[in-house]
């Protein structure tokens, strides 16, 4: 039980980047098929439908970043790991949930509008504006609970 | 299957919508003065490559639109729901050719779910006993029952009436409300139209309890009952259900009532314009690919015989897009 602490630090991370990259994964894969759809139709849509497909790719970033501080504070990058308490293995724990939550579910419904988007400029090819619009809404509680878990990982005092 | 497996089926969907006919190039269409200008039209807009004969015309376009969803729907099951009417009439064609000797092949209705080799085969050898398809058991019974009362009214008339069925069942699956909903609604208005026959031509209980078949948002028994009694009281109770203004056009002329119930299926099926995932929209947009090929079909023909452009306006169908 003597590494309980760091491995709740640890737990933290692979959450973080865990889940906000299977969401992410989610989101991309169904602005994908729905992109390979309208490109069957029309190839000129490229750029257009990637622009779209990668917006949910962000939360899994985002997860990526988190986890790589929580190893950088933790020490596990440098090969020394600090010691921790129990409770502040549950600390950085429930710093990490906000991005691994926040960021798996923002990514599929992400995904989901972006998706519909796909479909919006297969019928009007001007409106990719607003459908990136209205996808990058989605993306904005991503970023708050990001900055929540940055905030509060990076304010927890180890060692 | 989840609403998201569609989402490469509806973005494909969404971009051939794009391409779909205009209702103002459709009125310019009705305005061309002859057949061979129209079909010019058609051509520059892109609708069809090289002027052919109108049968053909349609043909292609359905089968552009067949393969289009076969290539999409991620379960082609699903697709049945759109075949029931031509595998019916196509089973109504394998049974009448079994008795006249004719080969079936080229009457057939296309798209359709049906092993037509294996139907084709049943006709020639008069025996439906042993098909393997499903309304192999209607076909049989309309076999016999042609063969037996020597009636081929009545043979249609089953074969009509498991059409119906088989919509209903559709209806009350749960698969798609949507889907559901068109399903019910061709049922209860091919009902209306066979009950107001039967009330013009003054037939039968029995006829009528073979010829209507199951309904949606109808009461069968009453419907019956009144098809078999004064005119004016199944038209009070036609008129204070959802078909009403379809049953007053039906008084007018039965081209109207067709026109009315294909407008109508239009407007059942025009919100899931604003629906991203799921078969809703594969259903709006055969059916409104549906309306838009037999208005054509219906323009190029009138202009063939040279009906006027006004006339030819009011039989054009509501568009889907």
């Amino acid at each position: 039980m003597d590494n309980l602490g760091l491995f709740l630090a640890i737990l933290g991370a692979a959450l973080a980047a865990g889940l906000s990259g299977v969401g992410s994964a989610k989101g991309v894969g169904l602005v994908g098929e729905a992109g390979a759809g309208l490109l069957s139709e029309n190839t000129n849509m490229f750029t257009k439908v990637l622009v779209l497909q990668i917006l949910p790719g962000t939360q899994g970033l985002y997860g990526f970043l988190i986890a790589i501080i929580v190893f950088t504070k933790t020490g596990l990058l440098a090969g020394a790991p600090v010691a921790m308490t129990w409770q502040q293995g549950v600390s950085v724990l429930a710093a990490c949930l906000p991005i691994a939550v926040v960021g798996y579910f923002s990514a599929i419904y992400q995904g989901r509008v972006s998706a519909s988007a796909v479909s919006l400029i297969a019928k009007k090819p001007t409106e990719l504006i607003k459908g990136m619009t209205m996808a990058a809404l989605v993306e904005f509680y991503a970023v708050l609970a990001l900055l929540i878990s940055f905030l509060a990982v990076n304010n927890i005092r180890l060692g | 299957m989840k609403k998201t497996d569609y989402a490469y089926c509806v973005a494909r969907l969404r971009a051939n919508e794009a391409y779909m006919l205009k209702k103002d190039f459709l009125m310019k269409l009705c305005e061309s003065e002859n057949l061979d200008k129209a079909l010019s039209a058609l051509i520059e807009e892109g609708w069809i490559k090289e002027k052919t004969g109108i049968r053909e015309i349609i043909r292609l376009k359905n089968n552009e639109l067949w393969t289009l969803l076969n290539e999409s729907v991620p379960d082609k099951g699903e697709l049945n729901v759109f075949c029931v009417l031509n595998d019916f009439f196509n089973i109504k064609t394998a049974v009448k050719c079994a008795f006249c000797d004719a080969e079936p092949e080229n009457y057939y209705l296309y798209p359709t779910s049906l092993n037509l080799g294996e139907l084709t085969e049943r006709a020639r050898l008069r025996d439906f006993s042993s098909l393997k398809i499903y309304g192999a058991a209607t076909a049989e019974k309309a076999y016999n029952m042609a063969l037996i009362t020597e009636n081929g009214q009545s043979a249609e008339i089953l074969i009509d009436r498991g059409a119906i069925d088989c919509l209903c069942e559709y209806a009350a699956a749960k698969k798609s409300e949507l889907s559901n909903t068109v399903c019910g609604f061709l049922c209860d208005t091919a009902n209306i139209k066979i009950a107001l026959r039967i009330n013009a031509l003054g037939k039968g209980r029995d006829f009528a309890e073979e010829a209507i078949g199951n309904t949606f948002k109808l009461d069968r028994n009453r419907l019956i009952n009144l098809a078999l009694g004064e005119r004016e009281e199944l038209y009070s109770y036609l008129l204070a259900t959802v078909y009403s203004e379809g049953v007053s056009l039906y008084s007018e002329s039965t081209a109207l009532y067709e026109k009315w119930c294909d407008d109508r299926i239009i407007d059942l099926v025009s919100d899931a314009k604003y629906t991203a995932f799921g078969f809703d929209p594969v259903c709006a947009f055969y059916y409104g690919k549906q309306n838009e090929i037999k208005s054509v079909s219906i323009i190029l023909t009138a202009l063939q015989s040279g009906v006027a452009a006004d006339e030819i306006k009011e039989r054009v169908r509501a568009l889907y897009v």
